[in-house]
């Protein structure tokens, strides 16, 4: 008869040990740095979950208990360690993410506009450095299960709060201002998630492909129809719903911060290792990239910027331009996965090209809910045409532009217009900064160039960081 | 030598960048100006000389790249409750945004405000004098070229001997600009000097 009662203490020990370890290593943390509150709030949400686990555990091992409650104790902490297990890695990232180590500006920028957007209810984007070299929205999906669960044998377990989200950036980009505008893009995944689209489609996506399967008679060719009708109905659910929450993410980003968001996806895709053909193909987790910017090029047309950005960047804009004209109906594209249909190419091919069109008729659906959310949000466009000219030539004089004038009127331009004429003065205008930048004899042009390509972006996140303490204040 | 009056500042922030005369203060706030100098305010970013494994610090010789350490003090945004508007600021309310300095140590800060100035006029950075009066000295290297831009780098020291919270966004130094004597042949704007364009205090670079 195995000693559970001593499995129990000793499992227990090593639970308050890691418990232990790891408060103190939050609490090292805090003492040298200085967090955001949005990560104050999550590390404090850590320890209280920390605290709970700990105070549980020690009332349990205190207790002698018969072998049929040891057996139910041990799964507890089962529960408890793969809870531990989540919330070990997202204590590490988060002690990491100082404001020296999160691209600060427009992480306050990013949680100011997410307020504004979801207005009355709270926001609270928590920005975490990463190791992958990727942006991504952490899913917190199994975390809040768990903490339910958790919940429901510790008594004073906290609830993940629901206006928390996690997004996540690679680590070295910290100092970088303008290809972290991405995070809008993961910002528009949390939108995504409190509108409900994601149930509405799973739905949809179910119902339409049962029609499909019985009018083009997939499964009369199939040799073990049950089978497959239940992973290709996992196969096109997952792949359309990853594709739809893309696709809301980008039209989400491109309208809340115009081109500077596709411009850093651009700028992006050149740092990011990749080796399949991207372009045309719609992957397990992405529509194909020219689709991406088909629909980029539709909502910065409708947000008046065609003029600005074939005069800023007339490459950019070809290319906008020709994916804007590719149509689905027209094979202008093609899906890079493999269903599970038996390898019966036809019925793979036939199927590919009903997801295709089904997915268009799923974009229609998600650009007026796109709108709805942004309502009552300014296009940035009316802001950047007031101040661009003045944004620019600030640039070009080395300076941070928080405040610019236009004949004699003081003007404060929104961080939107500051990341917009920033990135087309990185992409166009750098060569009239650099020509009144004298440099020491023995730096090299590249090094000179790359040293202001630095202060660029010291300066835009000068300027939107003066823009909140100006907001604060009152003064704007 | 002349002291720019408030008159001629305000005439020169209201040039053209491209006017070899003109000065820039951003962000700018009207109510900071003096008779003959402007008010500038204590900025986000510190630089401390943390205790340190550097046995010695060579100039010259040794990348002190790190040293001091950077430290970041958020303004306007430390703080979860906000202070209703024409409340007094209670102690710790914007804890996160203030900044002790022990007595007889020393940090480098930078001002608030991002400056360029013009190509006729040098700039000297002093202590406001209630600082003063408490034994705060911010400047040890005031002097500012023409033509130079960034924000200014202080170097606060507590001269007295009990702490002092030094809180950020609050005036702490006064620019006074001073017009260059004889003819001066403004060609071209240029922007030179490792420090050039600093929005923060950076570490030291020296170069042999």
């Amino acid at each position: 008869m195995p000693d559970l009662e001593g499995q129990v203490k000793n499992e227990g020990i090593r639970i308050l040990r890691l418990c232990k370890d790891l408060s103190e290593f939050i609490l090292s943390g805090q003492v040298r740095k200085t967090y955001l509150y949005e990560t104050k709030d999550f590390l404090e949400y850590i320890k209280e979950s920390l605290k709970a686990i700990n105070e549980f555990v020690r009332k349990t091992i205190n207790k002698k208990m018969a072998p049929p409650l040891a057996k139910g104790k041990l799964k507890e902490f089962d529960l408890i360690r793969e809870g531990l297990s989540w919330l070990y890695i997202l204590v590490k990232e988060s002690i990491d993410s100082d404001t020296l180590s999160i691209p600060y500006s427009l992480t306050i920028f990013l949680n100011h506009t997410a307020r504004k957007l979801q207005k009355p209810s709270k926001v609270s984007l928590v920005v975490l450095g990463s190791s992958d070299l990727m942006y991504y929205k952490y899913n917190l999906g199994n975390l809040r299960k768990l903490a339910i669960n958790l919940a429901s044998i510790i008594e004073k377990y906290p609830v993940l709060p629901a206006e928390i989200g996690i997004l996540k950036f690679p680590y070295c980009a910290a100092q970088e201002i303008l290809v972290n505008c991405i995070l809008f893009h993961e910002m528009g995944h949390y939108i995504y998630e409190k509108t409900g689209l994601q149930r509405y489609f799973y739905s949809s996506i179910n119902d339409n492909l049962r029609v499909f399967i019985k009018d083009k008679k997939i499964m009369e060719k199939i040799a073990n129809p049950l089978l497959v009708q239940r992973r290709l109905f996992n196969y096109v659910a997952n792949l359309m719903l990853r594709w739809a929450d893309e696709i809301f993410a980008d039209i989400f980003a491109i309208s809340v911060l115009g081109p500077a968001f596709h411009l850093s996806y651009v700028e992006l895709e050149q740092m990011l290792p990749t080796k399949i053909e991207r372009n045309r193909n719609f992957s397990k987790t992405h529509p194909a990239n020219d689709f991406r910017f088909k629909m980029h090029a539709k909502w910065l047309t409708d947000g008046d910027w065609d003029e600005i950005i074939n005069e800023y960047t007339p490459q950019v804009f070809e290319r906008l331009k020709v994916c804007e004209k590719l149509q689905l109906e027209n094979n202008d594209f093609s899906i890079n996965c493999k269903p599970p249909l038996e390898d019966k190419q036809d019925l793979e091919d036939k199927l590919h090209k009903w997801m295709l069109q089904e997915f268009e008729k799923m974009v229609r659906k998600i650009e007026p809910v796109v709108s709805a959310e942004l309502k009552n949000f300014e296009n940035p466009f009316s802001d950047f045409k007031k101040n661009d000219s003045l944004v620019t030539a600030c640039l070009e004089h080395g300076i941070v532009p928080s405040t610019v004038y236009d004949n004699q009127q003081k003007r404060h331009p929104s961080p939107t217009t500051i990341l917009n004429s920033g990135f087309f003065f990185y992409l166009g205008g750098m060569v009239e900064l650099l020509k009144k930048v004298k440099v020491k004899r023995g730096v090299s042009r590249i090094d000179k160039r790359m040293n202001y390509e630095k202060r660029l972006n010291e300066w835009l996140a000068k300027a939107i960081e003066d823009w909140q303490i100006l907001l604060e204040e009152g003064k704007l | 030598m002349s002291v720019l009056s408030k008159k001629e500042i305000k005439r020169r922030l209201e040039l053209r960048l491209d006017d070899l005369e003109s000065i820039v203060i951003t962000p700018r706030l009207d109510e900071k100006f003096d008779q003959d100098s402007v008010d500038l305010r204590l900025g986000c970013y510190f630089r401390v000389p943390a205790v340190s494994t550097i046995e010695c610090v060579k100039p010259y010789q040794d990348t002190v790249e790190h040293y001091p350490e950077l430290v970041h003090k958020p303004y306007g945004r430390g703080r979860k409750k906000r202070v209703k508007k024409g409340a007094k600021e209670r102690e710790g309310d914007n804890a996160e945004s203030t900044i002790i300095l022990q007595p007889h140590h020393a940090v480098l800060a930078s001002t608030l405000e991002y400056i360029k100035m013009p190509g006729d006029v040098s700039g000297e950075i002093l202590t406001k004098s209630s600082w003063a009066r408490i034994f705060i000295s911010i400047a040890s290297a005031p002097w500012i070229h023409p033509f130079y831009r960034g924000c200014l780098t202080l170097e606060v020291t507590n001269l007295g001997n009990v702490p002092v919270a030094l809180p950020v966004g609050k005036p702490m130094a006064q620019l006074i600009f001073i017009k260059l004597e004889g003819q001066i042949e403004l060609k071209k704007d240029i922007i030179e000097g490792s420090y050039a364009g600093a929005v923060m205090p950076e570490a030291p670079k020296f170069k042999a």
